[in-house]
């Protein structure tokens, strides 16, 4: 990356310039507090604004039709901030001419209320590099603001900052103090949906004691508290109605916490979680402070993007709201029914612009359409009998006659045929062209962008369009999130620009059990239907990638006769990555299983069936792991599930019908299926009759004794149960 | 029919040194500050208008007695019996009315507001809700293991208009969760770490968990409660089962049912009947759902009977006491008697113009017995009838009983005598417990001692925060001496 050389060589020398200025204020030590400093996290090394960061950084997405850096610099502007540093990732050059171009460079513009901004290049990939290469770059001479480029707030900060020098005066280890808004006990829009931060909150001392997140796709449905953590604070909140704005006051000892880790990525999740888990290792202590009034939310994904453009629309974020005219050339006006228009917008006599609507200028709207709700840029031409409803749309976009656009985002320059229909979600990147009477489904993502080659040159490649999204003439294919981005839950929450949990597969939470005798028949079973089994044999297809890796890993488990402990969490974090279902789990898990076994069957050493499904059962873990993680509800249906993935895997295998027999025993034997699974799969294959694939039946025809077996067993006594183990197991070894 | 009271009085295993033998003392007669500890309670009844009085022993597994299920007919309040608490029960009952039981159709019926779960118009709205009570064990003085809760509450919705200031409104809580310090620390057990569900938090988002608190075990419950009670065998005391779970119940979806709450609220026992146990309202009153009268309302749609709506656990409220004075305290062992008998001496007596409802009307109740070259402090010394304090004395923060008798030269200092204690000659003690009718002989020096009832302390002992009892082998002098007395 030859850039990246250029910007350490300019950056390290302005870094000599800013040392020299350093050793000058050193003497002045005490009246530091005069020049606040403040660093604004350009880039957030994150994916959720894909497909528009491909071609923009997001700190230059148009928010209510003002780039979201402005709204940031206008707080750190009124909070008072002297020197500026702007650590850009990605698209640096964008965000550098903008802000040489705007008002805030004090070398460009008189009227910058700013005394040094820089604009930091740097080749970090996430926060924490950034902040480890500020670290060393020595350019923090006191405390100062860690803010990131999306930040809209009206919040005067001067309390807050009085608060933490108090407690820095006393304390020399409360190294930081977050700001945080509180969001009210019910439903609120800014509040963050899917991943929920947890604050665990000293009340009394402002300190924040235990930091978490939580969203529904955990296993681990808790929130685990050190029994230290309620010894030492007899009195402490555990919240999850804060909106994190993530307005942090911080002193340099906070980036040297940041060096001294490197596996620190993100401020909250890892930095802030990390750094109150070692309190006793290093004693640093952070606070909070939580404001009731005023405004303070970070655009931090689509979803917060769609709620705090209404908040600025609803004018709480107040004075920076569209009328105000943040950036020079603004002519915004505020009209009645809270519509937003610049000067030379042509609308025409027979359209409806109404409530909560913001028009740049130049835009012009034709006759019959009806906008409501939505955010139009400038320049962009809506054609006639246009509906456009709760949408976002950028500068100089072509709506055609008759189209249909409803909570979607268009960005720059596309051009939307007639008659389209853009569905609920939808967002259609930089330049898209649609042709006439294309639809978009919902939540599809369309884009122009040009790909970078694999081989990490810098050569960049048109994508050819795909007429079957587009349409004919169209421009523009759709956008899938590269492998290595849609790690964590990043892609099942953040992705999209509605929330919604429906396309996860989400457990219940399970409740207090009274006692051993309540619980077991009370228990709710689980909302997977009695069908959904059946069902879910033909989905196998997609997430092939999770399957292979999967299998691949559990295969080498085996083979090398490993851990399962180690295998788990490896494969549990496989599993979160490609937001795996429960069923593709156990598939994998059935099908590593039959697949080592038969190979010991077919193999050279030519082992017995039976044995070799001990001995895969007797690999370090292995039952707690099918228990666990293969069977993870406990409920029937998935242990009928299990079996069948097993049957259908022995299908492919030469021995596929004596490895069936000795699995399910083994299964039996180690307690992971109970018999009432086993006979009700038994039952529900046998119930398919003339249906069932010919192949199915023959492979599990050898199981039958031991489904036989088990059934005398029920009907029988106790008693006589071991002997009949030992003839069964005879028999299957017969066979 | 008014609010019925019920006194539960146990052994008192938590007083070893004082109640050995329970039939003669009985912890509820153990006094603090020259009252026997039952009497605070029934004052705290009488203060608050409650004249339907029970006296029990045990705990939740009495509401299964027949006689108590025969006796407790409508709504009820639970006491312990060590219970000192100088806040009126009146201002609590008040709190737990105005959120849970309105006035008969006063109030617009709130489900249709959106929040089912306060029970407004008798229970038309939904079954009524409990109330608990609660204090920061963290006073002025740190008192050595007394035990504390793991409470965790979570704040209610703020009303239109904010609570009177007098009023205990604003210190309610929603309570979520509810156990014995000791049994969180079973749950926390091997890992050290305590477990919050995600969906507490995703019910509630603001989860406050005091550790220092204590619940003060006074308990208002609905009449239904006591069914609950009956239906769950497992439920064995009130404070750690029946508030636990009912607490879990209200955010665990699953736990009510699981808990036979439906039955319970379904059951022959129908609202109606408990409307009037309220207020001793004419019920016709409470039938009338006057918002339903009102024109800005639409009367709901009725539900089809096959679709089985959603169990709606009414709410267990919560109030924290702000701050150390008035007092509210348990006092179930030892030092907390001490502590709290010396602090409830320190109260301005009637005569002075004391106000308290805890007070005595004198400090010394015969200033005769006090000999004229001896120090006694008045403003925290507390002299029962019949006292005689011999010269050169000096009692310091003390409370003393009837009788004692309190030999020339003792030094007394932070020390509660029972009835009946004689101090010999130039004794010593500091922070000490004595038991009725125990001796001590000359020049004894006992510092944060208990002296069990009845025992003969040689003269001369010296003692630091010992409990003194009798051996086994002195036992036949304590009968002997028993049998003397009587």
């Amino acid at each position: 990356m030859s850039h990246s050389q250029k910007g350490k060589v300019a950056a390290g020398g302005k870094g000599a310039a800013k040392a020299k200025k350093a050793a000058g204020g050193k003497k002045s030590e005490n009246d530091r507090e005069d020049t606040l400093q403040a660093v604004i996290l350009a880039d957030s090394f994150e994916t959720r604004f894909n497909p528009f960061t491909l071609e923009t950084p997001r700190c230059l997405l148009p928010l209510a039709n003002t780039p979201l850096i402005e709204y940031t610099l206008e707080f750190l502007a009124m909070a008072g901030v002297a020197d500026i540093f702007i650590y850009c990732g990605a698209h640096t050059s964008a965000v550098q001419s903008y802000i040489l171009s705007s008002k805030w460079h004090p070398s460009t513009s008189a009227a910058s209320p700013f005394n040094t901004l820089e604009i930091v290049k740097t080749t970090a990939r996430s926060v924490g590099d950034a902040l480890r290469d500020l670290d060393s770059r020595d350019m923090i001479t006191g405390d100062f603001l860690l803010v990131h480029g999306d930040l809209v707030s009206n919040l005067p900060i001067d309390e807050a900052l009085r608060n933490h020098r108090e407690r820095r005066v006393k304390d020399k280890n409360a190294i930081m103090t977050m700001i945080l808004r509180a969001g009210g006990l019910g439903e609120h829009r800014t509040k963050a949906k899917g991943i929920t931060p947890v604050f665990v909150v000293d009340p009394g001392k402002n300190r924040c004691v235990h930091y978490e997140e939580m969203h529904p796709l955990q296993a681990h449905k808790y929130v685990d508290l050190d029994e230290e953590l309620l010894k030492d604070h007899k009195d402490i909140e555990v919240r999850t109605d804060l909106i994190d704005c993530g307005i942090d006051i911080c002193t340099p000892d906070v980036l040297a916490l940041w060096a001294e880790s490197f596996d620190y990525e993100v401020p909250r999740r890892h930095f802030l979680h990390g750094v109150l888990k070692d309190y006793e290792l290093n004693g640093k202590t952070i606070h909070t402070e939580i404001v009731d009034d005023r405004y303070a939310a970070r655009v931090f994904n689509l979803q917060s993007y769609d709620s705090v453009s209404k908040d600025v629309l609803g004018r709480w974020t107040y004075p920076l709201v569209p009328d105000s005219n943040l950036v020079a050339g603004q002519s915004y006006k505020f009209e009645r029914g809270s519509l937003y228009k610049e000067n030379d917008v042509m609308l025409a006599r027979t359209c409806k612009a109404g409530k909560k609507t913001v028009l740049g200028k130049g835009t012009s709207v034709g006759a019959g359409s009806v906008v409501s709700n939505s955010i139009i840029g400038r320049d962009c031409q809506i054609g006639k009998n246009v509906t456009i409803k709760d949408a976002y749309i950028w500068d100089n976009v072509l709506i055609g006659d008759g189209s249909h656009v409803e909570r979607a985002i268009i960005a720059n320059e596309a051009v939307i045929g007639k008659s389209c229909k853009i569905q609920p979600g939808a967002l259609i990147s930089y330049k898209v062209g649609l042709s006439d009477n294309t639809e978009i489904r919902p939540n599809q993502r369309i884009t122009r962008a040009k790909r970078k080659r694999d081989d990490d040159s810098e050569t960049e490649d048109e994508v050819p369009s795909d007429p079957s999204i587009v349409g004919s003439s169209g421009h523009g294919y759709e956008f899938r999130d590269a492998e290595e981005f849609s790690d964590d839950e990043e892609a099942a929450f953040h992705s999209s620009l509605i929330y919604s949990t429906q396309h996860l597969n989400l457990s219940n939470a399970s409740i207090s059990t009274l006692s051993s005798s309540l619980s077991s028949a009370d228990e709710p079973s689980g909302p997977r239907s009695r069908l959904s089994s059946f069902t879910s044999l033909s989905d196998d297809g997609d997430n092939e990638g999770f399957h292979h890796d999967a299998v691949q890993g559990i295969l080498d488990t085996l083979h090398e006769h490993g851990d399962f402990d180690s295998a788990k969490l490896e494969f549990m974090g496989l599993r979160l990555s490609n937001d795996a279902t429960d069923h593709q789990i156990r598939r994998a898990i059935a099908v590593a299983f039959s697949k080592h076994i038969s190979q010991l069957v077919d193999g050279e050493q030519k082992t017995e069936a039976s044995k070799a499904a001990a001995s895969a059962f007797a690999t370090g873990g292995a039952v707690p792991f099918l228990k666990n993680v293969a069977l993870s509800t406990g409920t029937e249906e998935d242990a009928v599930d299990f079996l069948r993935c097993l049957q259908k895997d022995a299908v492919n295998r030469g021995s596929g019908p004596l490895v069936l027999a000795a699995v399910c025993q083994r299964l039996y034997e180690e307690e992971v299926v109970g018999e009432e699974a086993f006979l009700r799969w038994w039952e529900e294959a046998e119930g398919m009759g003339e249906d069932e694939d010919v192949e199915m039946k023959r492979v599990r025809a050898k199981t039958g004794v031991f489904v036989e077996w088990l059934r005398e067993a029920e009907s029988e006594s106790e008693s006589g149960s071991g002997s009949d183990e030992e003839e069964s197991e005879e028999e299957s070894e017969d066979e | 029919m008014a609010f019925q009271a019920i006194i539960l009085c146990g052994p008192g295993s938590s007083f070893p040194t004082f109640t050995a033998n329970p039939d003669e003392t009985p912890k509820a007669l153990l006094p603090i500050a020259n009252r026997p500890m039952v009497w605070y309670p029934l004052e705290f009844c009488y203060r608050m208008g409650v004249t339907n009085l029970d006296n029990t022993t045990g705990t939740a597994e009495i509401f299964r007695l027949p006689e108590v299920r025969d006796v407790v007919k409508g709504d009820f309040i639970i006491l312990p019996c060590d219970l000192v608490c100088e806040l009126g029960g009146d201002a609590l009952l008040e709190a737990w009315m105005v959120t849970q039981a309105s006035l008969g159709g006063s109030t617009p019926n709130q489900s249709r507001l959106g929040h089912p779960k306060m029970a407004l118009n008798g229970e038309k709205a939904g079954r009524r809700g409990g109330m608990t009570v609660c204090y920061d064990t963290r006073g002025e003085t740190v008192i050595k293991g007394e035990e504390t809760d793991f409470i965790a509450m979570t704040p209610l919705k703020a009303g239109p208009v904010p609570p009177p200031k007098s009023s205990v409104l604003s210190q309610l809580s929603n309570l979520v969760m509810s156990m014995p310090t000791d049994t969180l620390k079973d749950l926390t057990g091997k890992g050290g770490k305590l477990s919050i569900r995600h969906s507490l938090l995703e019910a509630h988002s603001r989860v406050r968990m005091l550790g220092s608190h204590r619940d003060a075990h006074i308990y208002i419950f609905p009449a239904w409660v006591m069914d609950m009670i009956n239906s769950n065998d497992h439920m064995d005391s009130i404070g750690e089962d029946v508030i636990g779970w009912w607490a879990k119940a209200g955010w665990q979806d699953g736990l009510g049912e699981k808990l036979g709450l439906a039955e319970v609220f379904n059951s022959s026992s129908s609202p109606a009947s408990h409307d009037d146990n309220l207020l001793d309202n004419p019920s016709t009153q409470d039938e009338s759902d006057f918002s339903t009268l009102s024109s800005t309302w639409t009367t709901s749609v009725p539900k089809p009977a096959d679709v089985k709506p959603k169990l709606t656990i009414p709410p267990i409220l919560t109030y924290q006491h702000p701050t150390p004075t008035p007092l509210i305290r348990r006092v179930d062992t030892a030092p907390l008697l001490l502590s709290v008998s010396l602090q409830l001496a320190k109260l301005e007596p009637t005569e002075t113009g004391g106000t308290s409802p805890l007070t005595h009307p004198r400090k010394f109740a015969y200033p005769a017995g006090i000999a004229s070259r001896t120090t006694v402090t008045r403003p925290d010394c507390l002299l029962a009838e019949n006292v005689t304090v011999e010269e050169r004395c000096s009692l310091k923060e003390c409370v003393v009983g009837a009788n004692c008798q309190i030999k020339a030269g003792a030094k007394l200092t932070r020390c509660v005598l029972m009835d009946g204690v004689v101090i010999g000659n130039g004794c010593k003690l500091t922070g000490c417990v004595v038991g009725k009718r125990a001796e001590l002989g000359e020049d004894c020096t006992l510092v944060d001692c208990e002296v069990q009832e009845n025992l003969l302390v040689e003269a001369g002992s010296e003692e630091k925060g010992a409990k003194l009892m009798s051996s086994s082998g002195m036992e036949a002098t304590e009968e002997e001496l028993e049998e003397e007395l009587a």
